[in-house]
């Protein structure tokens, strides 16, 4: 028998607002525990919640780049649980008019284009975190996360396949970090996912019992956690080994499988109602203008204008768009350096090879863009040498250096002397005869070898280019 | 002009360095970390705060109790100084949410007075029903009352549900309104709903305060819509809002832990079942269970609806302020409805103890309109 997945997704994702969703702690990311709290955070009474109004502005955003509809009037809801990192005892999230539904997101899979459906986005605050001391036994609580700002996106079961969760997951990623409204950094929790899968027959309407895998932040994980979930499912309905039951269940990256939370908590009745704390939002058409207005330009616009006016070849242009961080390293750099084939050649070839090497990603790049371009100014000049070029580009990234003093203060600026160099020239043809004669002898590959020798002399501070057609006119001249 | 009163607050009012513990133990030992918005504007108003009176828990309703109904320590407080030394009046912030400070109010010869909802800042407010709280003045002096609010009220960034207005003066500083005899204003419309006041063995003296100043009121009959239905709507909204406002007292970060727990579910059941009051459990239990899944459309939502028809029901295009009585029978369930169309509507109202015990109730905002009926009165 065939069967056929279906899949709904869950995705939260961190709004990248200074500032919690009720209060004006710190929401960044890092920080000590229990640094970034105040009495409202902590769940003390007497402080009335306020509401963001950059997370709702940034929820707007999340609602434009989705297509969604937008609700007129957005109120937030109250959902009681007791767990001890929610210090008030209850979440303030959306369930009854939620900021915005009916949403979509077209992706692309090696089986082609297809419109993925949002069901709604909502908006919600996030918990704290429970920190387990296994040696002593005692868990501690660290409020930092709590009431920091999320928007839940809920899809319809649109999904058949791990690759359109993944290319799904990709695209959501690259939407909202280039409108600003989260960096989804899924390694650092900003973007997490839930899955709910059921299996069915192939062509049959009805679906399947569904299990929800919840909080998942790798796209390997979720790949993984898609593929034992399913299985498991399929197993069910054709061997009988067990029966499904709708469920939640955790995945073990450690073991590779899914686990059934307890019972409890998949019964739990969180007794939601309308938050009375907090007016509605009206949301009108002149503030949703203000915030299309204000929307950066988007990885597709992006990749036009590079591959187009900008005449970049469509490889460097998926690279530079695939990560909002070079995004921003490329378009500041160009501020300061506005030659974009050049600032590009520097990014793919040499900015990212130095991360690689230090095992850092594209998002986690952090340059000063002003002396970078300045870095790129001075080979392009032939101020010195694209070799001490890159060696200098590792010291701006890492010590934030400034090329110019630098350079000055280590003297490695080329040579400029002409009549210097020629003497390097004529010491290195004269220490080495023999390569000479097997030039004369019609051997053109020792040039290079020549060339070498020299930049060596010249402790490599000068211009290859320069040396190589010194020596092209020193050895013609031997003729 | 300078205001001189002897200001207490309800222990439900933070202070800081004082317990604010909103009269229950779980909250024994809880020490206010900042200054309430109304004690701030208070200092600023060069008022001091003289002291602190105690409040029934979480201002829930008393209904457990068969006893006679004692008397409120913010009364009580009130009554001591007036039997004193002569000197200025004294006034209690109170979140009187069911009336019952009210009531005893006018049966002790003092006013009160409920802002709208929505004009005096609720942080520093220990919340007991969101939609409804709000901090009102019990005071033997009702001018005084008037001229504390106008520093009380206006806009604060720290309450997310409040009217944009930054500041009001209800007229008191106006000179149209320092003539005392009333010439120059159209009378008030005053409603005295027939279906309230059948109830009441005894009308007439509540009536003849207005009756008998004919150019200053005009009396207009109406009927209080929905009224049966006030206390029941009342008391599930509120049992729900105190339930998940109360929440957050779970002996974890602050406040009464019980020391007999293995597991967390203990911790926070040994915690709660020992340091809250039979009413406030009471209270709690039924906010639970009317916000259950089965239970939330029949009840909660059609409480809502109730709510919103209430409101909509007072037509303040007929009247200009609505006078009700401050006691029926006695029974504090059933008194509460007298004073549920403020909390519901979130109105403004004050209570006199003239005439056995009124209140007036006026739209949203003016407070103007219960001013001038007051300085009428009072002469």
């Amino acid at each position: 028998m065939n069967y056929e997945v279906v899949m709904g997704l869950e995705v939260h994702v961190e709004l990248a607002t200074e500032s919690k969703l009720f209060c004006s702690c710190s929401a960044k990311f890092g920080a000590d525990a229990n640094e970034n709290v105040c009495p409202a955070c902590a769940g003390m009474p007497g402080m009335p919640a306020v509401t963001n109004k950059r997370a709702v502005e940034l929820g707007i955003a999340a609602a434009l780049v989705t297509n969604s509809k937008i609700t007129e009037v957005m109120s937030f809801d109250k959902k009681n649980y007791f767990y001890p990192d929610l210090p008030t005892g209850y979440q303030i999230t959306q369930l009854y008019a939620p900021i915005c539904t009916n949403g979509s997101v077209e992706i692309e899979t090696t089986a082609g284009k297809k419109i993925i459906t949002l069901k709604q986005i909502h908006i919600e605050e996030d918990a704290g975190k429970l920190v387990h001391d296994h040696r002593t036994g005692t868990t501690l609580v660290d409020f930092n996360r709590t009431s920091v700002p999320l928007t839940e996106i809920v899809s319809n079961p649109d999904f058949r396949t791990a690759d359109e969760v993944v290319a799904y997951l990709e695209k959501l990623r690259s939407l909202l970090s280039f409108a600003g409204v989260s960096d989804c950094k899924m390694q650092e929790g900003s973007m997490r996912c839930d899955v709910n899968i059921s299996v069915r027959e192939a062509g049959s309407s009805q679906l399947g019992t569904r299990t929800e895998i919840k909080n998942m932040n790798s796209l390997k994980a979720i790949v993984r956690a898609i593929e034992y979930e399913s299985q498991r499912h399929i197993d069910a309905l054709s061997t009988g080994s067990e029966v499904l039951v709708q469920e939640t269940r955790r995945w073990d990256d450690n073991k590779g499988e899914t686990f059934s939370m307890r019972g409890k908590e998949n019964a739990t009745d969180y007794r939601y109602f309308p938050n009375p704390e907090l007016m509605p939002v009206r949301i009108d058409a002149a503030w949703i203008e203000a915030v299309r207005n204000e929307l950066p330009e988007s990885a597709a616009d992006k990749f036009a204008r590079m591959t187009g006016e900008m005449g970049l070849s469509e490889y460097d242009s998926r690279i530079i768009t695939g990560s909002k961080n070079l995004s921003a390293i490329f378009d500041e750099t160009l501020r300061f350096f506005n030659r974009p084939k050049d600032v590009v050649n520097w990014i793919n070839g040499e900015l990212l090879s130095i991360a690689g090497g230090d095992n850092k990603g594209s998002d986690d790049i952090n340059i000063d863009c002003e002396r970078f371009a300045r870095l790129i100014g001075l080979v392009d000049s032939n101020t010195i040498n694209r070799t001490i070029g890159k060696e200098l580009l590792v010291k701006v990234l890492k010590d934030g250096i400034d090329p110019e003093a630098y350079i000055a203060e280590h003297q490695l600026g080329n040579i400029t002397d002409t009549g210097f160099l020629e003497q390097l020239a004529d010491e290195a043809l004269a220490e080495n005869e023999p390569s000479v004669k097997e030039y004369l002898e019609g051997n053109q590959k020792v040039i290079g070898f020549l060339v070498g020798q020299i930049m060596r002399k010249a402790e490599k501070k000068a211009d290859p280019k320069a040396v190589n057609e010194l020596v092209q006119k020193k050895l013609s001249a031997l003729h | 002009m300078e205001l001189k009163l002897k200001l207490y607050l309800q222990e439900s009012i933070m202070q800081k360095g004082h317990e604010a513990n909103a009269g229950s133990t779980i909250l024994k030992g809880f020490i206010s970390p900042f200054d309430a918005a109304v004690v701030e504007r208070s200092s600023a108003a060069s008022i001091d705060i003289a002291g602190r009176v105690s409040v029934d828990e979480f201002s829930v309703l008393t209904i457990t109790d068969d006893q006679p109904e004692e008397i409120t320590p913010a009364v009580e407080r009130v009554v001591a100084d007036l039997s004193g030394e002569a000197g200025p009046a004294t006034a209690v912030l109170c979140n009187d949410l069911f009336g019952k400070v009210r009531r005893q109010a006018a049966a002790h010869n003092l006013y009160y007075l409920q802002p709208s909802y929505g004009t005096v800042s609720r942080y520093g407010l220990i919340p007991s029903a969101s939609s409804m709280d709000q901090i009102g003045i019990l005071t033997s002096n009702l001018t005084d009352a008037f001229m504390l609010l106008t520093k009380l009220a206006g806009k604060d960034e720290r309450d997310g549900a409040m009217y944009p207005e930054t500041a009001y003066d209800y007229g008191i500083n106006s000179d149209s309104h320092k003539d005392k005899d009333g010439t120059g204003h159209t009378p008030i419309r005053l409603a005295f709903p027939s279906n309230v006041w059948a109830k009441k063995a005894d009308s007439s003296a509540c009536t003849a305060l207005f009756t008998e100043q004919p150019d200053r009121f005009d009396i207009v009959s109406c009927e209080l819509k929905y009224f049966e239905l006030f206390r029941q709507v009342l008391y599930i909204l509120s049992c729900a809002e105190i339930c998940n406002n109360t929440n957050r007292y779970d002996g974890i970060k602050f406040g009464y832990r019980s020391p007999n727990y293995k597991s967390i579910g203990d911790l926070y059941v040994n915690s709660r079942s020992e340091a809250l009051g039979l009413d406030a459990k009471l209270t709690i239990i039924m906010g639970a269970k009317v916000l259950a899944q089965e239970n939330y459309t029949p009840l909660y939502e059609q409480a809502m609806k109730i709510r919103r028809l209430i409101k909509e029901a007072v037509n303040f295009s007929d009247y200009d302020v609505i006078a009700l009585p401050t006691s029926l029978s006695g029974e504090p369930y059933e008194e509460s409805a007298l004073h549920a169309l403020t909390a519901l509507a979130g109105l403004p109202s004050i209570t006199l103890p003239e005439g056995g015990g009124i209140q007036l109730i006026a739209n949203s905002k003016r407070e103007d309109l219960l001013y001038r009926a007051w300085e009428v009165l009072k002469v």
